[in-house]
């Protein structure tokens, strides 16, 4: 038994199968259908750590083996690639014809195209890029019952039937298992670097960001991180208390200018040094912020928030304050364009989750009262018992979720009562 | 009969309770104008409500449910696939009070607006502070961003920026069961189901979208607007692959053929080449040296194909000269013969040259003119059979004329629609692309959004065995005297 289908300290309780295609994955959701047994679609196995208990966990369908690519047209910028594909080997294939999938999951030489979507996977792409699911033009999925349907093509523009795929790209494989995916893809950069500076505080940051939001720069990726989390990359603040890091791209005059432009944003504000990296510097500095997906600990917590860009800044300079008050030490990263922030952290049960004082009490408070959503990635298995991980939803969107969980899979055979269509309405 | 007009009479009392006697329609006169959007297809409502408010909409809703008759949201009926057509009568719910743009913020770079908004007026209002929306269809001038997200409308500008669903954050939304809720929010990313996204695109069948946030884009700092012209439609197509291949994806790459190119220049004097065979409109925005560095790179492979003629705008006025004639083309066809049947495909780009072909081979076949208008870069085709409604089995042939043209799409990897919809106008093609596992699947949207046909019924699937036959049958029954196609 692999310890990559592991769940809160269990293993599926009657095996796993290892689909070699959509037919071998359509034959086993259909004969095991019946039975209704708690299956578990698995990907890399990167973010099996989310979601809530499940009452039983009786198999895996690792759809490793299902990782070719289909057809990669690299003339027309789309690919269809199987579920089971790492995003490395995906991405190193793209590479050599000067291509990119504008996504970049953590962990991507084990992380699978399947589980990245599946999970909404975080990534640093997306100031521009925007969403995932802006990315994916069709799908192939086998419903719980065994059906295989498809939406979507290999197309990039498309309103033919119902856009099937959203419901499945952040769905955590509860509606059914992606077993084909289309992508539109997005020419590398020709020169590529990032700009380093300096900050004093989370304000400046939420400057400097905002700075770069309203001029023509036009970044790749946007980032902020504080010392604790400077450290666990191994990155000198050269005094700082925080890193502001922008990713630039372009052709030569383009990249250069957009240095500039930072450049004086960053006189303007009179932060406290500048630096511009590229080539393997900027690749591992980035590869690292991207890889760091929390504490590998028994009381580790791991959060990401969502928020819009100002909603943001208020937010995680009022999170900060609380973390420092309570003297905890707490890794941070935010994305200001985009509004999420992740925050990581690792104390004693006891502080955790103390009604009504408890430390994630405080933490869910203070997001709520900035009108803003969280979900919790990481949580000791002991918490998930009594702690809503999933965040809030109106009622109204929680009806129709549990609804849409009822429909195509009413005997919840895929990832019972992980997933927050199952949590109930309240 | 007097049953009925009684139910009818008490029907408009209940809804005039709710938005006032003067905002419900029913006289012949009035309904007429709503029995008709921008496609062939013809349906009558019984009764035209025009609401102001979301829990208006909600209580119209329940009065609709209880009297089991279908509700069909209405924008401003612009749309080319009878998706705003009541096709099994029922209530028509008007969005032409809902016109407010409620907030702009320029910080977070999002407007919320209500679903009666025309497009273009968004664009103009918030160009004062920079911004812009995105998506910009043909009828920008007319069309609502109600409308919008039921069709996930395109546009030319959709190249690099993308269509409706990729610059909509969230809805305010009325269920079936008359609850108002929100799908999404002000927020980029979330948790659980996007049902935003699922509802984008739904043609009004899953919910009634009265609110909406929307994200504005930074006006570039640059644009540059160029016009190439090829001596064949081959040669413009090999340019468009040979764009993208060399991983450029300006903001719009559209392409007209000679009877658009004549059609545009006897309407509008854009400027256009006589005797070209095509000609490429391409525009890049951005960064200045962004776009002069990809316009020399574009310049060279057009180079490469031939042309007869690279024309770059020197100013907006130029630019604005240069766009009338893509923009105005529609109407102009009217110069070539009595009507147009417009239908809308998508295919890979790479088979740009060898659908075009077939499509060129059809014509001559069928001895039936198609100018084709294509937003070339994402290979979504607009070819426009032109015919005369008035010859007897004209319209019997143009219409047989689009599904081949629709089957050689779906043959070269494509789909059925690019940005106008299935509606009614497709709904009996989706075979072509779907299997009935797949329509399954999708139709099962309905019953988790507990909508029972209440909303826009008769839309997206096929109605009978999925026979071309019976489908054309179908819609040349609901193409009236003097039509306009």
């Amino acid at each position: 038994m692999t310890t990559k289908h592991l769940i809160d300290g269990r293993n599926p309780s009657k095996g796993s199968f290892y689909p070699n295609d959509v037919l071998e994955l359509s034959e086993i959701l259909r004969e095991h259908h019946n039975e209704a047994p708690v299956m578990v679609p698995v990907g890399g196995g990167t973010r099996l750590q989310i979601g809530a208990l499940m009452p039983r966990y009786d198999y895996a369908l690792d759809l490793s083996k299902m990782n070719e690519i289909v057809t990669h047209n690299a003339e027309d910028l789309t690919c269809i690639v199987q579920p089971g594909i790492t995003l490395e080997r995906l991405q190193n294939v793209l590479k050599e014809r000067g291509q990119f999938l504008a996504i970049d999951t953590p962990l991507p030489g084990t992380a699978t195209v399947g589980g990245t979507l599946a999970s909404n996977a975080p990534g640093y792409l997306r100031w521009q890029l925007a969403h995932m699911r802006d990315v994916v033009i069709g799908m192939q999925v086998v419903l719980p019952s065994g059906t295989i349907t498809k939406s979507g093509g290999p197309v990039v523009k498309n309103v033919s039937g119902y856009d099937m795929g959203r419901l499945h790209i952040g769905g955590y494989g509860t509606l059914g298992v992606i077993s084909e995916v289309s992508f539109k893809l997005t020419p590398l950069p020709r020169r590529e670097g990032s700009v380093v500076v300096g900050c004093e505080s989370m304000k400046e940051i939420n400057e400097f960001s905002e700075r770069i939001y309203d001029s023509y720069a036009m970044p790749l990726s946007l980032a902020g991180i504080n010392s604790s989390m400077a450290k666990n990359l191994g990155v000198d603040l050269q005094g700082s208390k925080y890193l502001g890091i922008v990713r630039l791209g372009g052709r030569d005059k383009a990249y250069d200018r957009q240095i500039t432009i930072t450049k004086e944003i960053f006189d303007i504000i009179g932060l406290s040094f500048f630096e511009v990296i590229e080539g393997d510097s900027c690749r591992l500095l980035w590869e690292s912020l991207r890889d760091f997906t929390g504490y590998d600990l028994p009381n580790a917590v791991s959060g990401r928030i969502f928020s819009t860009p100002t909603g943001l800044n208020n937010l995680a300079i009022e999170l900060i304050k609380y973390f420092e008050d309570i003297d905890a030490e707490v890794s941070i990263v935010v994305q200001p364009g985009f509004g999420t922030m992740e925050f990581h952290f690792n104390r004693s049960t006891d502080l955790l989750y103390k009604e009504p004082f408890g430390m994630m009490d405080e933490i869910n408070m203070i997001v709520k009262n900035n009108s803003s959503n969280i979900n919790y990635e990481k949580l000791p298995s002991n918490l998930k018992r009594e702690f809503n991980m999933w965040g809030h939803v109106n009622h109204g969107s929680q009806v129709i979720m549990t609804s849409l969980r009822d429909t195509y899979d009413p005997t919840k055979i895929l990832n019972r009562g992980r997933y927050i269509a199952d949590m109930g309405i309240s | 009969m007097v049953g009925i007009e009684i139910a009818r009479q008490k029907l408009i009392e209940q809804l005039a309770d709710i938005v006032g006697y003067n905002y419900v329609l029913w006289s012949e006169a009035d309904l007429l104008v709503y029995e008709y959007d921008g496609s062939i297809d013809r349906g009558n409502p019984v009764i035209v409500v025009l609401p102001k408010t979301a829990r208006e909409i909600a209580t119209i809703i329940k009065v609709c449910r209880a009297n089991s008759l279908p509700v069909v949201a209405r924008g401003a009926g612009t749309g080319l696939s009878g998706g705003a057509i009541a096709e099994h009568g029922g209530v028509v719910v008007a969005m032409s009070r809902m016109t407010n743009i409620l907030e702009v913020n320029k910080t977070d770079r999002y407007a919320v607006v209500q679903p009666g908004v025309v497009n273009l007026d968004l664009s103009t209002h918030v160009a004062p502070f920079g911004l812009y929306y995105a998506p910009d269809p043909s009828s920008q001038r007319a069309c609502t961003i109600g409308g919008n997200i039921a069709e996930n409308s395109g546009g030319p500008h959709c190249l690099a920026y993308g269509v409706t669903t990729n610059h909509v954050l969230g809805m305010e939304v009325v269920l079936a069961d008359g609850t108002i809720t929100w799908f999404g929010g002000y927020e980029r990313d979330g948790i659980g189901y996007d049902l935003r996204g699922i509802t984008i695109g739904s043609e009004g069948t899953l919910a009634i979208v009265t609110k909406i946030v929307v994200r504005l884009l930074r006006l570039p700092e640059y644009v540059k607007t160029m016009l190439m012209s090829f001596e064949t439609v081959e040669d413009a197509s090999g340019a468009v692959t040979g764009i993208i291949g060399a991983g450029m994806i300006p903001a719009a790459i559209e392409m007209m053929d000679h009877f658009c190119i004549k059609a545009a220049e006897e309407a509008v004097g854009a400027g256009y080449p006589e005797g070209a065979g095509a000609v490429l409109l391409v525009e890049l925005d951005g960064l200045l040296e962004s776009v002069e560095e990809e316009s020399e790179e574009i310049e060279a492979i057009c180079r490469e194909f031939g042309p007869l003629e690279i024309k770059v705008a020197t100013d907006s006025n130029e630019r604005e000269k240069l766009w009338s004639g893509r923009k105005g083309v529609l109407g102009a066809l009217g110069r070539l013969a009595p009507n147009y049947y417009l239908v809308d495909g998508t295919i890979p780009r790479t088979k740009l040259v060898d659908v075009l072909k077939q499509i060129n081979d059809l014509s001559e076949k069928s001895g039936y003119p198609i100018a084709n208008l294509l937003h070339a870069g994402d290979g979504n085709l607009h070819p426009s059979i032109l015919f005369d409604e008035r010859k007897p089995g004209d319209v019997e042939n143009i219409l047989a004329l689009g599904a081949e043209i629709l089957r050689i799409c779906v043959d070269a990897g494509g789909v059925l629609s690019g940005e106008h919809g299935i509606g009614l106008e497709k709904q009996e093609q989706m075979p072509m692309m779907f299997t009935d596992e797949d329509m399954a699947a999708m139709s099962l949207l309905k019953i988790a959004f507990n909508t029972s046909d209440l909303f826009n019924p008769g839309k997206i699937f096929p109605t009978g065995a999925g026979c071309g036959d019976i489908s054309q049958a179908k819609a040349i029954a609901k193409v009236g005297p003097g039509a306009y196609i």
